[in-house]
């Protein structure tokens, strides 16, 4: 096991940071768990050194205090207008009652709301630890109305929304520092839409195309227009997202691809 | 981590992300600052220095832990000398 390889095992295990912290320390942190390792005499990470860096990094990532940058209230500018379109079209129902109901509405996303709400004063406030904790409250809370609705037959959220709901409130929570790194979590929230909104649709029209005599007076340019056309867009759309998450590189593996080639040649 | 450890005979066992993570608070805090990086056999080194606010925070926890150590040993003295028949502590 040579020095490049123990390198490079401490910096894969620096990847639980934030790209922003590693842009800043990761030479100098890595430098100084290469001396303390050379000065035990081990060879690579020791268990304790791995947990210890998940977790610390694992926290820089979510807790700490860091500003709520331009991108984030992006996201919950998108958010909240997501939640008011929701809120005033599809679940306004002062007429319902029933055990899933909060009134007006047909069912408890509003409390998910009001956290996302809280979430955003707090970062109008500069309380960014607080704005994040919240944020990712309302993401939580909504999955898990969207799971007890889905249990208990309410009327709604329906998993489509939920998942929109919770993946912007994780977006503005999240404070990506700049917009380049915002597109791996938007090509992610784009796939798991699409995946969501195409799963249960491609079977049944999978099975269609194969059950005999239903497209046997159909002119060809309807069918492909109808059947054909709508598969391939729910089949395509998710591959694509797949491809893109695959290509798009982050400007941290950039950076270590640059510094394999310095360690390689020295 | 090593001086820690040393001063510490052998109790304090820093890790170097917990490190990592005070010094980045404290350098937050304005208490410590970034004094310059250097390569030393192929890894960086990375400075730090006490700064002004830093020193000052330093001494008046030195003053309260100094204070914390005398009131103990006042009372430390106190449980060690004879009391006279009839007190109760």
């Amino acid at each position: 096991m040579t020095r490049a390889w123990t390198r490079e095992r401490y910096r894969r295990l620096l990847r639980w940071y934030p790209a922003e912290w590693r842009e800043r320390n990761e030479d100098a942190v890595v430098g100084m768990l290469m001396e303390q390792a050379h000065h035990d005499g081990l060879p690579s990470p020791t268990a304790v050194e791995r947990r210890s860096l998940l977790l610390n990094g694992l926290g820089e990532r979510f807790l700490q205090p860091q500003a709520t940058t331009g991108p984030a209230f992006i996201a919950f500018a998108l958010a909240l207008l997501y939640s008011a379109w929701y809120l005033s079209l599809t679940t306004w129902a002062p007429g319902i009652h029933y055990a899933g109901a909060v009134w007006p509405f047909s069912n408890p996303t509003p409390f998910a709301v009001i956290l996302l709400v809280a979430a955003f004063a707090a970062a109008l406030g500069r309380r960014a630890r607080l704005a994040r904790l919240l944020a990712y409250s309302a993401a939580a809370g909504e999955l898990i109305i969207w799971a007890l609705g889905a249990g208990q037959g309410w009327l709604g959220p329906s998993l489509f929304a939920a998942l929109v709901f919770s993946g912007l409130a994780v977006c503005a929570g999240g404070a990506p520092p700049s917009r380049r790194q915002l597109v791996k979590p938007v090509l992610a929230l784009a796939l798991v839409l699409a995946a969501a909104f195409a799963a249960p649709q491609i079977p049944p029209r999978i099975a269609l195309l194969f059950m005999p005599g239903v497209f046997d007076d159909m002119p060809l340019p309807t069918l492909l227009v109808y059947v054909v056309l709508p598969l391939i867009a729910l089949v395509g759309v998710p591959v694509l997202l797949v491809s893109a998450l695959v290509l798009v590189r982050s400007p941290g593996s950039r950076r270590n691809e640059a510094r394999e080639q310095v360690d390689s040649a020295g | 981590m090593q001086e820690a450890r040393d001063l510490s005979g052998g109790r304090v066992d820093l890790k170097v992300a917990t490190l990592y993570a005070a010094l980045e608070r404290l350098v937050t805090e304005g208490l410590i600052a970034v004094d310059g990086d250097e390569t030393v056999d192929g890894r960086v080194r990375r400075y730090f220095r006490l700064t002004d606010a830093g020193a000052e925070r330093l001494a008046s926890e030195v003053a309260r832990l100094e204070s914390n150590a005398r009131q103990a040993a006042s009372r430390l003295r106190d449980r060690t000398q004879p009391r006279p028949l009839g007190t109760t502590s």
